[in-house]
C-alpha cells in the first residue's frame, strides 16, 4: 500500500515541476519574441555601417589607425558573452567547449589568453579553465542595449590602445533560429577589413564626395564599427539565450508529461494489483469456511 | 509632384524614419547642409544637431548625436548614434543634463573633462531646442 502513496506523491511533484517549466517556457517565449525582434530591427544599421566602412576604406590601404594596429599575436583578450542563469539547454556548455578549444589552440601557438567575462556562466568558465580574467561583469545580457555595448566596446578599445593585447576576440552564441545557436568566434580588434575590395566599388569611390576626409573620420568610424559589432553580438546572445531556454523548457514540459503518463500507468497497475489481492483474500477466506 | 528621394534614418537599435522626402537638412561636422533630390554620391560625418525632414505633407524634426550620412544613387541613409523624434525627447531630463554640464563647465579644474562636458551641454541644448520648436509649431497650427 505504501507503494501506491509513493507513486502518487511522485506524480504530484512531477506535476508541479511541469507547471514551473511551462511557466518558464511562456516567459522565455515572450522575451524571445522581443529579443528576436530587436535583432531584426538592429540589422539595417549594422549592414549599412559595414557597407559604408567598405566604401570609405576601399583603395586606402595606407591608412593608419590604432584600431588597425597589426602586431604579432602574443597576448589576446577574449570577450565571452554567456548567460547568468542555467536551464537553457546546451547553450553555455557549447560556448564553453568552443572557447576552451580556441584557448587550447592559441596556447599551443604560444599565445597568452585573457578573458573578459560577461555573465556568471562566463565567470565560472574562467575559474574552471584557470584563465586570467581582465574583467568580470554580471547580468550583461539582461541589459542588452546599446549603452551596455558602448561600455564594453570602450573597455576593449582602451585596453587595445594601451597595447595590452595584440588581438581581441569575441565568443558568443550566434542566433540563427530558436533551435540553432551555435557558438561563434569573431575577431573584433584590430578591426578586420576583408571583403571591402571590389573593383566596382573602387570606380564608384573615385566620384564620392567625402566630408571631412577619410583620415579625419577613420578613428571614429572604426570605433563605431566596433560598437556596432559588439552590439550585434550582444543582441544575438540575448536572443539565443531566450530561444535556447524556450526550447529547453518546452522539451522539459513534454518530458514531464511523459513521466506523468508512465507514473499514472504504474499507479493504476499497483491499485489494480491491490484490489485483486484483496479479492483473492476474501474469496479464499470464504472458501475456507 | 515635386521630386522626391528615399530617406532612411537608422539608429543602432532601430529604423526611426523611412519616407519619401523632398529635402533633408543635416548637421554635418563642417556645418549644416541640405540634401535635395539628385544629390551626388557622398559620405559625410554628422555632429550633434537637428535633422529636418521635409516630405510633401509635413516637416519633421529629429535630434541626432553623431553619425554619418550616405547618399548613394539617390537614396539617403542617415546612420546616427542617437536618434530621437521631437515628441520622444525627454525635456526635463535634457534640462537637468544642461544644468549639470553647465555646472561642470562653470567650475573648471584639473579634473574636468571639458570636451565631454561641452558635448553633453550641446546635446542637451539641441534636444531642448528641437522639442521647443516642435511645441511652438504645434501651438501655431492650433490657433
Amino acid at each position: 500500500m505504501a507503494n501506491l502513496k509513493d507513486i502518487k506523491r511522485r506524480i504530484g511533484s512531477v506535476k508541479s515541476t511541469q507547471k514551473i517549466t511551462n511557466a518558464m517556457k511562456l516567459v522565455s517565449a515572450a522575451k524571445f519574441a522581443r529579443a528576436s525582434h530587436a535583432v531584426d530591427a538592429a540589422r539595417p544599421y549594422s549592414q549599412a555601417l559595414d557597407k559604408l566602412v567598405g566604401k570609405l576604406l576601399v583603395g586606402h590601404s595606407e591608412l593608419e589607425s590604432v584600431f588597425l594596429r597589426d602586431t604579432a599575436e602574443k597576448k589576446v583578450l577574449i570577450l565571452m558573452l554567456a548567460t547568468d542563469r542555467g536551464l537553457c539547454g546546451g547553450l553555455n556548455a557549447n560556448l564553453w567547449k568552443a572557447t576552451q578549444q580556441f584557448v587550447n589552440k592559441k596556447s599551443k601557438q604560444g599565445v597568452e589568453c585573457e578573458l573578459y567575462a560577461c555573465g556568471r556562466k562566463a565567470m565560472s568558465f574562467g575559474r574552471k579553465a584557470k584563465l586570467t580574467m581582465a574583467q568580470q561583469v554580471e547580468k550583461v545580457l539582461e541589459r542588452g542595449n546599446i549603452d551596455t555595448a558602448r561600455v564594453i566596446a570602450k573597455d576593449l578599445a582602451d585596453a587595445f590602445k594601451d597595447g595590452k593585447y595584440d588581438r581581441v576576440y569575441i565568443v558568443y552564441p550566434y542566433y540563427k533560429s530558436a533551435l540553432d545557436q551555435a557558438p561563434k568566434i569573431d575577431q573584433l580588434l584590430p578591426v578586420p577589413l576583408e571583403g571591402s575590395h571590389s573593383t566596382a566599388a573602387e570606380v564608384e569611390s573615385a566620384n564620392l564626395i567625402i566630408e571631412p576626409s577619410v583620415e579625419v573620420m577613420l578613428d571614429r568610424l572604426l570605433e563605431r564599427r566596433l560598437v556596432s559589432n559588439v552590439f550585434a553580438a550582444l543582441l544575438s546572445a540575448v536572443a539565443s539565450e531566450h530561444g535556447a531556454r524556450m526550447t529547453a523548457m518546452d522539451s522539459a514540459t513534454n518530458n514531464a508529461k511523459e513521466v506523468i503518463r508512465k507514473l499514472t500507468l504504474q499507479y493504476n497497475r499497483a491499485r489494480q494489483a491491490a484490489i485483486t489481492k484483496e479479492l483473492i483474500e476474501i474469496i479464499s477466506g470464504a472458501e475456507a469456511l | 509632384m515635386a521630386a522626391q528621394f528615399e530617406l532612411k534614418v537608422l539608429s543602432p537599435s532601430r529604423q526611426v524614419v523611412s519616407v519619401q522626402a523632398q529635402a533633408v537638412t543635416l548637421p554635418g561636422t563642417e556645418g549644416y547642409m541640405t540634401i535635395l533630390p539628385g544629390h551626388a554620391a557622398m559620405i559625410a560625418e554628422l555632429d550633434i544637431g537637428e535633422v529636418l525632414v521635409q516630405t510633401s505633407t509635413q516637416t519633421e524634426r529629429l535630434f541626432v548625436a553623431g553619425g554619418y550620412v550616405e547618399v548613394d544613387h539617390g537614396r539617403v541613409k542617415v546612420l546616427a548614434d542617437v536618434v530621437e523624434k521631437a515628441k520622444e525627447i525627454d525635456v526635463n531630463r535634457a534640462v537637468e543634463a544642461r544644468k549639470r554640464a553647465s555646472g561642470r563647465l562653470g567650475t573648471i579644474d584639473g579634473t574636468t573633462d571639458i570636451d565631454r562636458a561641452s558635448r553633453s551641454k550641446k546635446r542637451a541644448d539641441v534636444r531642448i531646442m528641437v522639442a521647443e520648436t516642435m511645441a511652438s509649431v504645434a501651438r501655431e497650427t492650433k490657433h
